[in-house]
């Protein structure tokens, strides 16, 4: 077993000075090996999602629950779950879905927050939206919202009395992601008007369209939770074998590195610190690429 | 030649700076896929033929060289494809 690390890892006589693992026929094993996985990846969590997909644990309950749970360690009333509120968040993330965009108000400007909350029965006096995307559980959704200062804003606001949240499955930008959207507003008598902030608006209206439809009149459906428990969770597994892999690459690389500047023998090889910089870029970037997304 | 006055350090260095510019960009882009994969697309282009390039100037370019900037920088977008499989 020695042996054969010492052959994969150190340069010497028996491999030609040079790391066996990065001899061009070996990278071309791991370049390989990663297309298999690849492959196989993708077949498996098609074909069958209960072995091999991705957790998720997103549900309108907990999500109440935690931006409740933060409201009230902030000396805050909690909020109170409103379905005009989740219609409208979810005419929103159809919205979204259809028009293939990721903001506030659609790109084209024909649809806006407030226009999703009128059309959904709820006659406001303050709104607010808050989005996330790519997230796998409650938790981090609103943690990732909590550090962030006007998504905290919107949660802590003393001003809102109601929340709705949709949360919907789809492909955005030709990547499979689940959306969050939280609306939030206070409904009063629809002549008192007070001022707003950048993510709420100050609109009195007394508006309304019918619920079971969106603005442009497609039925919505009522998903309030996401919950998938597959064996073996894609990504947590996906992230572990990448990092492992690239870890061990960069070892060799460095090691080689080492000796063979130490021993000063010459090679025609490729200029291993170019290497080195850049996988432990990329492993860097791996660590700290963020799960999920927020507007 | 003026090129092969240049030292390796500030070849590392501008490299090192080059990189960091694209993983920040890839990051940035996080909302969306196709532009991510683009962007690390054209990124390991670049390490490859910078690297083809560096060598060519200090007289040390040979085939297997090539092969092997290639092999690294196909391995990485394997990975990032495979790291990124969730959202195919």
């Amino acid at each position: 077993m020695f042996g054969f690390l010492k052959h994969l890892l150190i340069p010497h006589e028996k491999n030609n000075h040079r790391a066996k693992l990065l001899h061009n026929s070996s990278l071309a094993t791991i370049l390989s090996l990663f297309l298999i996985l690849n492959f196989a990846w993708y077949l498996i969590s098609a074909l069958r999602p209960d072995v091999l997909g991705v957790s998720y644990s997103i549900s309108e309950s907990e999500l109440l629950e935690l931006v409740n749970k933060e409201r009230g360690q902030n000396g805050r009333a909690p909020l109170t779950l409103n379905p005009q509120l989740s219609d409208a968040a979810r005419r929103k993330a159809a919205d979204m879905l259809e028009k293939n965009y990721w903001a506030h108000f659609s790109p084209d400007g024909s649809t806006s927050p407030w226009g999703f909350i009128r059309a959904a029965g709820y006659n406001y006096v303050h709104a607010g939206e808050n989005l996330a995307r790519g997230f796998t559980d409650s938790s981090a959704v609103v943690t990732a919202w909590m550090a962030s200062q006007s998504h905290r804003d919107n949660i802590l606001a003393d001003k809102y009395r109601d929340v709705g949240f949709a949360i919907v499955p789809g492909t955005l930008n030709g990547e499979e992601t689940v959306l969050i959207v939280e609306m939030f507003g206070s409904s009063v008598s629809p002549f008192i008007a007070t001022v707003s902030s950048n993510e709420e608006v100050k609109q009195v209206s007394t508006e309304s369209a019918p619920l079971s439809s969106s603005p442009s009149g497609t039925a919505i459906e009522n998903p309030t939770k996401l919950l998938a428990a597959p064996k073996i969770d894609s990504r947590i597994t996906s992230r572990a074998i990448s990092t492992v892999g690239l870890t061990f690459l960069a070892f060799a690389f460095i090691t080689d590195l080492v000796i063979v500047e130490r021993k000063k023998i010459p090679r025609i090889v490729g200029h291993n610190l170019d290497h080195i910089i850049l996988i432990v870029g990329f492993l860097l970037f791996v660590i700290l690429q963020r799960s999920g997304s927020i507007l | 030649m003026i090129l092969e006055r240049i030292p390796h350090q500030l070849y590392y260095l501008l490299e090192l700076l080059a990189l960091t510019l694209g993983f920040f960009l890839v990051f940035l882009l996080s909302t969306n896929f196709i532009l991510q994969l683009l962007t690390i697309g054209i990124m390991l282009s670049l390490y490859t033929l910078i690297g083809i390039v560096h060598h060519k100037i200090h007289h040390t370019l040979k085939l297997k060289v090539v092969v092997e900037y290639i092999l690294v920088s196909a391995v990485l977008f394997a990975a990032f494809l495979f790291l990124n499989i969730s959202k195919f």
